[in-house]
């Protein structure tokens, strides 16, 4: 039959596509312990539920001896299917093609799923791995990188779009992901940099590997360009199943409700020492509040004295902003600032309420932090809370001073509950700093100043290092027992679950970026 | 839950007291600020010197163009932040000046 002949030359047509860049190439990839375009697709997305477009796409390169050349699909796959039942639209370049280099055919790919996530409004997954612009193309590969940037801002807020940096990732092509709202990398695999080793070498005369200069480990510890970070891809597919868990398919949904455990189950109390300035790590106390002790943490490894990440309550999917006594003494700083701002506003546009547990004992001091812009920095915290509309629930664990007090969720950036655990101390300055300031005249004046300044460090802490000052003028909700947390969260977060709240009509805010 | 290895705490001081804690790459990696010598010009990018004007002992005034500093494809006028006396030209034409690299102290 005619019909079976046709469809055995396109199975045939298709086999030579999925063969990619050839044995050879692919044994290479391999060999860098990376799986191909659509073994990482299969490897991510439930079983057999990916669906390819565009497969038999061919380049349009014209110079410099592309013409009569064949690229399979372009170097990239593009198509969609779903994560837990979940459907997303997905792209992969295929570094065996042309080193997975960026043309017109193959911009105009991925600009297409791109274009069906938006208007399906699915998340967006996309991995990267690619030696950059194919140069033979010129301005058609600029275009192309043009035209997906445009796209990820569009996006921006309405669908979540997830990269996935599974190679090299260089020059312009690191802006797509830049935009993105989570970028997971893996351990001597994902290569991030605007200008290569090579290029730094001839122009600065700089010696750098590309692993130091931009390897998986730079971008999650020290720039914060990556949220995620793995040691195998396999781990990495992993933490992008869980994450879309978590979120919503888009803005004008919640995440799934997830069943969880019962209430009252762990023992707070038992995690935080009463003594201020004791280190512990905030994580166990969110683990300690969400079903199953399930929390997924975002940038784990960068600016580590703040913790942002997911959990749920009730089922419910919230976000977790939380000072991290354990690293700096939980300190904010520019980077920590700039972290938890940016969660915060992924939070708002995905209908997640934010609790805040709190215990800082303010912001770094230095002229590094200063310099740095700690001013700007610090109030883009101040901004995403002012704004976020989202359920917000803050409770104070310990530490709340001075501008650390107002910036992590207070009551007057409009926090829907604040609660504070009765050893809280919530004043304009920690006790040392206001005792020397306020009795400055008594302390210099005493026979024995050292123990004067003891007393009034004392008297200071009675009077104003407790939760009932700010009680009393209503900007603490309810002082509450440390073993009550969950209950009290919980129930706020029950009530405020049709919160409708109203800003001015505007086109847009200008955040201090 | 919580962890019981031994965690090597070091001492972080803020306005409000000192806390004990763990510190982080970033933290540790941080450079030490210095304050700026006026009389020391460095070169803020960068770059390759193309032609300088000026030699030791000459006197300057503020603007008055000093050399030419190739940098970022770009053929930069470098000019005089301040009135002095040229004492020492650190580098000749054809020189490669990392970023922050002293090109001429004033006195």
């Amino acid at each position: 039959m005619p019909i079976d002949d046709k469809i055995q030359e396109l199975e045939e047509r298709k086999e030579k596509v999925f063969s990619g860049g050839g044995e050879s190439a692919i044994a290479k990839q391999k060999a860098m312990g990376k799986l191909t375009a659509r073994e990482r697709i299969v490897a991510l997305l439930d079983a057999g539920t990916f669906h390819e477009y565009d497969i038999f796409v061919e380049h349009s390169g014209q110079d410099f001896g592309m013409q009569g050349k064949s690229l399979p699909g372009d170097g990239v796959v593009i198509g969609t299917g779903s994560i837990g039942g979940q459907p997303i639209a997905i792209f992969a370049q295929d570094f065996t093609v042309a080193g997975g280099s960026l043309g017109l055919m193959h911009a105009r790919k991925i600009t297409k799923i791109m274009d069906y996530a938006l208007n399906m409004r699915l998340p967006l997954i996309g991995i990267n791995d690619s030696g950059g612009a194919r140069i033979q193309e010129g301005v058609n590969a600029l275009a192309g990188y043009g035209e997906i940037f445009f796209r990820n801002t569009l996006s921006s807020g309405v669908i979540p779009q997830i990269s996935v940096i599974l190679g090299p990732c260089a020059g312009g092509a690191v802006y797509s992901p830049a935009l993105t709202d989570f970028v997971f990398v893996v351990d001597n695999i994902s290569k991030m940099f605007i200008t290569g080793p090579e290029v730094i070498k001839t122009v600065l005369g700089e010696e750098i590997s590309m692993e130091e200069l931009g390897g998986a480990r730079v971008h999650a510890e020290l720039t914060g360009n990556a949220h995620f970070f793995a040691n195998t891809e396999e781990e990495c597919f992993q933490q992008i199943r869980k994450l879309i868990s978590f979120i919503p398919g888009n803005n004008t949904k919640k995440a799934v409700t997830e069943p969880g455990e019962t209430l009252e189950k762990h023992d707070i109390s038992s995690i935080v020492p009463v003594d201020p300035t004791i280190p512990y790590d905030v994580r166990n106390v969110i683990r300690a509040l969400v079903d199953d002790s399930d929390f997924i943490e975002v940038m784990e490894l960068f600016a580590g004295n703040i913790v942002v990440g997911f959990g749920r309550i009730n089922g419910e999917t919230v976000g977790f902003v939380a000072n991290q006594p354990l690293v700096l003494a939980g300190v904010l700083d520019c980077d920590s600032s700039d972290k938890a701002a940016r969660f915060i506003r992924y939070c708002d546009s995905f209908n997640i309420p934010i609790v805040t547990l709190e215990d800082l004992p303010g912001y770094l001091p230095g002229i590094d932090q200063e310099h740095a812009g700690v001013i700007r920095h610090g109030a883009k915290l101040l901004y995403a809370y002012s704004e976020a509309t989202v359920p917000k629930i803050t409770v104070i664990l310990r530490k709340a001073y001075g501008g650390g007090y107002i910036a992590m969720g207070s009551k007057h950036l409009r926090a829907d509950f604040v609660f504070a655990w009765p050893n809280a101390e919530i004043a304009v300055m920690g006790p040392e700093g206001a005792a020397n300031i306020i009795f400055k005249k008594e302390i210099h004046k005493a026979e024995n100043p050292q123990q004067m300044r003891k007393l009034k460090i004392q008297e200071y802490k009675d009077m104003f290092a407790n939760p009932y000052v700010a009680a009393a003028k209503g900007y603490i909700d309810s002082v509450i027992a440390p073993d009550e947390t969950r209950r009290f969260v919980s129930h706020a977060l029950e009530v405020s679950k049709d919160k409708t709240v109203y800003r001015p009509v505007k086109k847009h805010g200008i955040p201090p970026f | 839950m919580s962890d019981e290895k031994e965690i090597p705490y070091e001492i972080i001081e803020t306005r409000h007291g000192r806390f004990l804690t763990t510190v982080n790459e970033m933290y540790r990696r941080r450079r030490k600020w210095e304050p700026a010598t006026p009389e020391h010009l460095l070169s803020s990018i960068p770059g390759t010197v193309v032609s300088i004007n000026v030699k030791p002992g000459d006197t300057v005034k503020v603007g008055q163009e000093l050399m030419i500093f190739n940098a970022m494809k770009m053929n930069n006028r470098i000019t005089s932040p301040l009135r002095g006396i040229v004492k020492t030209i650190h580098v000749k034409i054809g020189d490669h000046v990392p970023k922050g690299g002293l090109i001429i102290e004033f006195e």
